[in-house]
């Protein structure tokens, strides 16, 4: 990589110190390239998840029938594009969170739990991304991405990733960002002034560390459970502070791949997010990655005309379906050519990329039309899985299945076998265990 | 739309779903032998008169239960999951019953007031007065806190950070800084909408490290504005004043004048000057002058067209934004800020002034916010309606065969395309420029372009010069002077951190609290230099928890505390000297003292902040500009800033009505409001032609569908979704910040009604099916005919009849309902007038409203008797039973002298 511009310079040293979209984690003393580290005999376990905040149109997404997937009579037109990884994926009829409130609740997708909730669990609301980027933590440099294809606010924002905090994890927007942030590599300049104000912000934390410290012994018991967030989190940037530290000298991987620029269309910065994603797990920089399609996403770069959200409120009509369809088409083709890509890149030891990687694809939004946040569509590919099946759970109220048990499952191959429950679930799905 | 829809905030609600589960029925007796036994017998013992009056207020209200609500909320039935049997066998006074008893007492006294209960089909109903003697007897006895109760404060809370980002601006004087911190910080919990609660807002790593990094920025601003002067700007600047960009206007004449011909927020929108690329050398105040005019606002073409109405004066806007950002200033950014606007006057230049602080490295450009949008793509339009005014375009670069040309023929065209692209094709291949885009080639060329904007006639914004000039700073405040202060020394650096962190912390600092920061002066001053160790110990004073959390001592407020609680709540920002004065000579706890300071605070210029962050959570209108309306539907939304409009009507409304002390009947009705002429177009209303919103009084025609909140287009819209209505989220809207009465969410296995629009049914049938399900018509039969009656508005509040289906099919609205209480009515003017005589309702749920953004806490059960109090004293203790009269300050007044208010 050349010498960085002064944007750039600006931008590295902040973005270090703001942690947006990442959190910095301890190195690994060596990896190699394109390698896919071995520990404790077992293969490094990947994870990404896609959501859209307005889901997929029901009729054109589950098959007709339970079953192998190869053997539906007629595919649903959404997962034709899919149709070379019929092995390779499986489709989930009927899962859901339980949860009502239209948009207000797709937040939850990925963690089952409100964020208006979340007080009454004891690891908030966090979301199975964040869990498993928690077990990642010194063995790469970003334990997790989150992005988003493009800025979004308001109700049809992508607040996909949760902390343990209850703490909504801001997606990175930008793909000259992730670029920068996964591949662009700091000059010594850079390095030092980073390193200055690493050491500055720590001096500035002892201090208001002693501050809360006298503070505390004059409150209350609730009070001082309050107080107690101010001083927890002051201890973990502390740490991070210190592990980024470590990582400032560990040269970032080498990649072919130019720094991208954001001016292109939807239909060009989505394939871009896809692909840096792909590289960011291959070269090992990190292990999870979440990438959201925003609510209201520039329709006009797919030759259309309107809006996203007007189109899901298609009222069964073809004026809306027409468009909506061609919108969520364009994100399975997108998905599909995302798992291409990680089929055909080769670790180093012989599998494919997509092997161990498991990739889910879904919405909080189970039908867009009526606000229903029942049945959402949920594709699960890749990651060692058993697959090939559409997967139809019971449907009354009593013998339904939660969609958390399927997050567990995953967490579990994850390699976090700890995890007994995630979430709202009562178990594991075992239909998709080997 | 049925989008089933609830708050955030239904906590209260599935509290009072849960208590019925508590109970034991094994536990039940008769409630009627209870009293046979305690009321002739006790008598005789000798009691007090108290205690007899007590006994006999004991029994009046169990007895009340008893006859009309039991039946069906009893052993046999608990319709609702509310089961009162129970409660009844109690013998003590309400007010000193448990809290969960007297939360269901509570629920029973706004049934009452709501009139929904007992149902008007319910066989034996209470008298008029029967009703009017409970309702006054539950009232009294819930607005007495209960012995037991422990008081509670509010929890230790951090500022959110809209109260972050005021405090850290006063400390630094940086109140007018354009860049904004934090702007990327993640956005505070809310709870039932409200920013601000203590329990709620969360403390992280991730917004630690956004304080350390904004501390920073604020603290280098500060540096920068301290060390600089703007007194020695002075330029001029003359047209062309910009040669990048979307240039090619085909008016503009170099030395005389530049245009702007399109709206703001287009790509190419903005005028700009090329000289000032880099922004403004230092931050401070500038005189800005521009001499400009309006051009053609009476243009030729139709007005669908373009969109903008010619009634309407241009707009010129002076629009400051980040040079490093802005890589093409044409276009809009996020980091733009408007600095001033002016109407301009037509055809006659004039000199436009404003006096503005811009930031360091911000430079300058014009925009014309009420603009049309996307010219480019209105050509088409423009040639097939008025192609003989482009002659030009017409003849040298439109051929005839393609289709927006007017004399296109679809029968001859084809023809003609084809040896069109078959010329194209021979010159390609012999190597010759050739169109490259085909037929739509020629329309597309710089020229084109050239020719096309020097035929069109739409209006524009005519610039002739533009004059910037830096005017004289004050001097910064000492302890930012000593910041930059070449000779700082140890005793005056101390004094500065000493000042510093006692603004910071908005009360007094002891040496011991102050050592910490002290310390890392000294330590940082050994590795570096004196000033340089004084902004560290600045920004761990920004990151400290004295600065970080409101209130950092438990206990009773003391007056500090007051001073912090009473800034917070009506200007959201911290204390200014004259509160911390008081504070300091311990007089605002005086209860004279803090009525004449809210008074004062009332009229400053931030209690706009309060009303509307208030506005934002109490009627949702956070919600605004979250979910917009489609862009083809609804051009007005956008091209006249309706929603700017929208926000501001009910900001000043609602500021009318607290300065007016107004009758709290006024939100539900009112004879006037704040309009300018986007939302009087929108409403409907003639006679209105500015652009600033001035008060406006109806005609009782235009009173009944505007006047009052549930008129105003803001509410109307924050309580649809941008592109339908649903009864049911307005329904529940009237039940949450109306009536303060919210339903119980929906029961989780119900599946939401799936809309269909291809004409069969409407809205209003299909839920009368959904009605039908006797678990969903218990809230449904309170929430849709709320709902329906505001269905006369549409998406954005605009006034309709009918609905639109399928493009030509039009339905009538139906707007008539009937309320569980029996009284129906056939429109929103007589909605209102049925809402009109629950004004105690509203009342006492503005006061809790206003409670939790004065104190920044939920549900407590000291709170819900203070707030009945509350209302009692601002209606000068008439009786609660009939629609006494309360002014919307008093409300105020009375909530700010109240107990709650200072715990």
């Amino acid at each position: 990589m050349p010498a960085s511009s002064n944007h750039r310079l600006r931008f590295n040293r902040r973005q270090w110190l703001r942690g947006v979209g990442v959190s910095i984690a301890l190195p690994v003393l060596c990896r190699d390239l394109g390698g896919a580290e071995i520990s404790n005999g077992q293969q490094a376990k990947r994870m990404v998840c896609v959501a859209n905040p307005l889901g997929f149109v029901a009729e054109d997404f589950f098959p007709k029938e339970p079953g192998r997937l190869k053997k539906q009579k007629k595919q649903p037109r959404l997962l034709r594009p899919l149709q070379s990884h019929q092995d390779n994926i499986t489709v989930f009829s009927n899962l859901d969170h339980r949860l009502t409130g239209g948009h207000q609740s797709v937040h939850a997708f990925l963690s089952s739990i409100r964020d208006n909730e979340s007080s009454g669990y004891e690891s908030r609301n966090i979301s199975i991304d964040q869990l498993a980027a928690e077990s990642c933590v010194g063995k790469v440099r970003f334990p997790s991405i989150v992005a988003s294809v493009g800025a979004n606010s308001g109700e049809l924002e992508c607040r996909t990733s949760w902390t343990r905090n209850g703490i909504n994890v801001p997606p990175i927007t930008e793909a000259t960002r992730l670029f920068q942030l996964l591949f662009a590599q700091e000059n010594k300049k850079e390095r030092d002034q980073y390193r200055k104000a690493v050491a500055e912000n720590t001096s500035v934390l002892d201090a208001v560390f002693k501050q809360a410290n006298d503070l505390k012994r004059d409150l209350g018991a609730n009070d001082r459970r309050k107080l107690d967030e101010y001083l927890k989190s002051v201890r973990s940037v502390e740490q991070k502070l210190a592990n980024a530290d470590q990582w400032i000298d560990t040269p970032k991987p080498a990649v072919e791949i130019k720094e991208p620029t954001d001016r292109g269309p939807f239909t060009q910065r989505l394939p871009l997010f896809y692909d840096l994603i792909a590289l960011g797990l291959q070269t090992d920089s990190t292990r999870v990655a979440t990438l959201s399609i925003p609510g209201n996403l520039p329709v006009g770069d797919l030759g259309l005309s309107g809006n996203y959200h007007a189109f899901s409120h298609h009222g069964k009509t073809d004026r809306l379906r027409k468009p909506l369809f061609k919108i969520e088409h364009y994100q399975i083709k997108q998905f599909t050519r995302f798992l291409d890509k990680l089929k055909s890149t080769t670790m180093a030891d012989g599998q494919s990329l997509l092997d161990s990687t498991m990739v889910l694809c879904g919405s909080g939004m189970g039908n867009g039309s009526s606000h229903s946040n029942k049945n959402l569509p949920i594709i699960l590919a890749g990651g060692g899985f058993k697959h090939g099946n559409h997967i139809v759970s019971p449907t009354e109220s009593h013998r339904r299945v939660p969609l958390s048990n399927l997050f567990t499952t995953m967490l579990n191959q994850f390699g976090i076998s700890n995890i007994q429950r995630f979430g709202k679930s009562t178990g594991t799905l075992s239909e998709i265990q080997g | 739309m049925p989008n089933r829809f609830y708050s955030p905030g239904s906590q209260s609600m599935s509290t009072r779903c849960a208590f019925s589960w508590a109970f034991s029925p094994s536990i039940f007796f008769s409630a009627t032998i209870a009293f046979c036994t305690l009321l002739p017998g006790s008598n005789a013992i000798g009691q007090s008169k108290t205690e007899i009056a007590n006994a006999a207020r004991i029994e009046t209200a169990n007895a009340f239960v008893q006859k009309y609500c039991v039946e069906c909320h009893g052993p046999t039935s608990q319709e609702a999951d509310r089961r009162f049997d129970q409660l009844i066998e109690a013998q003590n006074l309400i007010s000193n019953q448990p809290v969960e008893d007297r939360e269901q007492w509570s629920e029973i006294l706004d049934r009452l007031n709501l009139g929904d209960m007992p149902p008007a089909d319910a066989p034996v109903q209470p008298t008029a007065d029967e009703r009017l003697k409970i309702i006054d007897l539950l009232t009294n006895q819930l607005s007495q806190r209960s012995d037991s109760d422990e008081s509670k404060s509010t929890i230790l809370r951090r500022m959110n950070r809209m109260e972050y980002d005021a405090s850290v601006r006063q400390l630094l004087g940086l109140e007018k800084m354009l860049a904004d911190p934090t702007s990327n910080f993640s956005p505070d919990e809310t709870n039932e909408g409200f920013t601000n609660v203590g329990d709620s807002l969360v403390f992280s790593d991730f917004l630690l490290n956004q304080y350390l990094a904004a501390a920073d920025q604020y603290l280098t601003a500060a540096v920068e504005s301290a060390s600089q002067s703007t007194k020695d700007f002075e330029r001029t600047f003359h047209p062309p004043f910009f040669r990048e960009g979307n240039v090619n206007d085909g008016l503009n004449v170099d030395g005389e004048y530049q245009h702007i011909r399109e709206n703001a927020t287009d790509r190419g929108g903005f005028l700009w000057m090329q000289k000032l690329r880099r922004g403004v050398p230092s931050s401070g105040y500038y005189k800005i002058r521009i001499n400009a005019t309006a051009i053609n606002r009476q243009h030729p073409y139709r007005p669908e067209i373009l969109n903008v109405p010619k009634s309407d004066p241009l707009v010129l806007s002076i629009v400051a934004a980040n040079a490093a950002n802005s890589k093409n200033p044409t276009t809009n950014h996020a980091t733009d800020r408007t600095l001033a606007t002016f109407e301009l006057a037509d055809d006659s230049p004039e000199w436009y002034e404003a006096t503005v602080w811009i930031d360091k490295g911000y430079l300058v450009k014009l925009g014309y916010p009420n603009g049309p949008r996307q010219i480019k793509f209105k050509r088409h339009h423009l040639m097939r309606a008025h192609g003989d005014t482009f002659p030009r375009f017409l003849s040298e670069h439109c051929p005839v065969f393609h289709d927006m040309h007017p004399d296109y023929d679809s029968k001859t065209a084809p023809a003609m395309v084809s040896k069109f692209l078959a010329q194209q094709e021979a010159l390609r291949e012999a190597g010759k420029p050739y169109a490259v885009f085909g037929v739509a080639h020629l329309i597309h060329t710089t020229e084109a372009w050239k020719t096309f904007y020097a035929e069109y006639q739409g209006p524009r914004i005519r610039v002739f010069e533009i004059q910037i000039i830096g005017l004289k700073s004050t001097p910064p405040t000492d302890h930012i002077a000593a910041l930059i202060d070449k000779s700082l020394d140890d005793q005056k650096a101390i004094a500065a951190i000493g000042t510093f962190a006692t603004r910071a912390a908005r009360r007094p600092m002891s040496q011991e609290q102050l050592k910490p920061i002290l310390d890392l002066y000294h330590s940082a001053k050994s590795k570096s230099n004196p000033n340089e160790a004084l902004r560290l110990a600045f920004k761990a004073v920004l990151c400290s928890p004295w600065f970080i959390y409101h209130r950092n001592q438990s206990g009773p407020l003391d007056n500090y505390d007051l001073a912090s609680r009473l800034s917070f709540f009506l200007t959201a920002g911290p204390p200014d000297e004259q509160l911390l004065k008081l504070a300091t000579q311990g007089k605002l706890s005086e209860a004279d003292v803090l009525r004449k300071e809210t008074d004062r605070l009332l009229k400053s210029e931030h209690s706009r902040r309060f009303v509307s962050n208030f506005a934002n959570s109490w009627l949702k209108l956070s919600k605004l500009g979250s979910m917009l309306p489609d862009f083809h539907e609804h051009p007005a939304y956008y091209n006249e800033q309706l929603e700017e409009a929208m926000r501001e009507e009910t900001t000043l409304f609602l500021h009318d009505a607290i300065e007016k002390d107004r009758d709290i009947d006024w939100l539900i009705d009112a004879d006037q409001s704040f309009i300018n002429a986007p939302l009087a177009r929108l409403y409907g209303l003639e006679g209105v032609d500015h652009l600033e919103l001035k008060p406006f009084k109806f005609s009782p025609t235009q009173q009944k569908q505007r006047g009052g909140l549930l008129g105003q287009a803001s509410v109307l819209t924050a309580s649809a979704n941008g592109i339908d209505t649903s009864p049911v989220i307005r329904g529940v809207w009237v039940l949450e910040s109306i009536l303060g009465t919210p339903p119980s969410p929906p029961p989780p296995d119900i599946e939401p009604l799936e809309p269909d629009t291809r004409g069969a049914t409407t809205i209003r049938e299909q839920l009368v099916k959904h009605r039908n399900v006797e678990s969903c018509n218990h809230c449904h039969r309170r929430i849709d005919p709320l709902g329906f009656a505001l269905e006369s508005f549409d998406e954005i509040g605009r006034y309709r009849s009918r609905y639109l289906v399928n493009k030509k099919k039009f339905v009538k609205i139906e707007t008539a309902g009937k309320l569980p209480s029996g009284e129906s009515f056939s429109d929103i003017g007589q909605l209102k007038k049925v809402l009109s005589t629950k004004t105690n309702l509203l009342s006492k749920n503005l006061a809790t409203k206003l409670l939790i953004q004065a104190t920044g806490r939920t549900h407590d059960p000291s709170d819900a008797a203070d707030v009945l109090a509350i209302c009692k004293l601002a209606s000068n203790g008439q009786s609660q039973s009939k629609t006494p009269s309360v002014g919307i300050r008093s409300l105020i007044h009375q909530v700010i002298q109240s107990p709650a208010f200072r715990r």
